[in-house]
């Protein structure tokens, strides 16, 4: 059961992170690129993706492990 | 196995509570670096987009479902809609059979990398740069032949190393979100 109900939150959070996305897109980025042109904008995206990097290490951890009940 | 045994074996989900997390994060990841524009300079003034490897990774980690929620998250903010929210689904799905039944068959790790590096650049020039480019010539902004190969071919061989090396570059930081040191696909 608690098994069922930890998909159903993953799938709560998908369906609303889309909602989000759509939003963003419609109200500010509008298909475009806003912040290409920063200054230093490669090691911005580098460290984006090292914050994804974790996050995903993160989940693959947390729904892997065994449980200690 | 007869009726009664299948019947009372627990029912396998469509996707795990892991695959679903996964599809999660890469899919943030995804729609992030697209909608942000924070991307690497490839050969001025061509650029990677980070969010477009993505749905290859999620395929790679999570499966050909987490790889087509994650394609569409990265098609959501593209300047072409209609091109990314069909292909780069796509790219989710092929990613992951390739990796799944190909490079995880090569069993040593030392012969898997270059395997692993000559099928990504084959799969970047010869299926992802054609379907792309054929896509946007249906929309009107190059013809197909010469676009690919020759006149972007240059582009998309380099971005085929690129690719290369980002992708071993996160497998290698994670390997067991990939599978990689049991040589056994995690979904």
């Amino acid at each position: 059961m608690a098994g069922n109900s930890r998909t159903a939150l993953y799938v709560a959070v998908l369906v609303v992170m889309f909602i989000i996305f759509v939003l963003i897109r419609e109200l500010w980025q509008k298909g475009g690129k806003p912040l290409q042109n920063i200054p230093g904008v490669d090691f911005w995206a580098i460290g984006l993706l090292v914050v994804f990097l974790i996050l995903v290490w993160y989940i693959h951890k947390k729904t892997t492990e065994p449980s200690s009940k | 196995m007869s009726s009664t045994e299948a019947e009372s074996q627990p029912r396998k989900p469509l996707l795990t509570s892991r695959q679903l997390g996964l599809a999660a994060a890469f899919a943030a990841a995804a729609f992030a670096f697209r909608a942000s524009g924070l991307v690497i300079t490839l050969a001025p003034p061509l650029v990677i987009d980070l969010g477009a490897l993505m749905p290859c990774l999620a395929g790679m980690a999570a499966g050909p479902i987490a790889g087509i929620i994650v394609g569409i998250a990265r098609g959501i903010p593209s300047g072409l809609p209609q091109v990314d929210l069909v292909l780069q689904p796509v790219k989710g799905i092929y990613w992951a059979y390739v990796y799944k039944y190909v490079i995880l068959r090569v069993k040593d790790p030392k012969k898997r990398w270059p395997v692993f590096w000559i099928v990504t650049w084959l799969l970047s020039f010869f299926v992802e740069a054609p379907l792309f480019i054929f896509a946007n010539s249906l929309l009107g902004f190059y013809p197909f032949y010469p676009t690919w190969p020759f006149t972007l071919g240059w582009y998309h061989a380099l971005y085929g190393v690129y690719e290369a090396v980002i992708f071993s570059v996160v497998i290698a930081a994670l390997p067991s979100v990939f599978g990689w040191k049991e040589g056994k696909a995690p979904w």
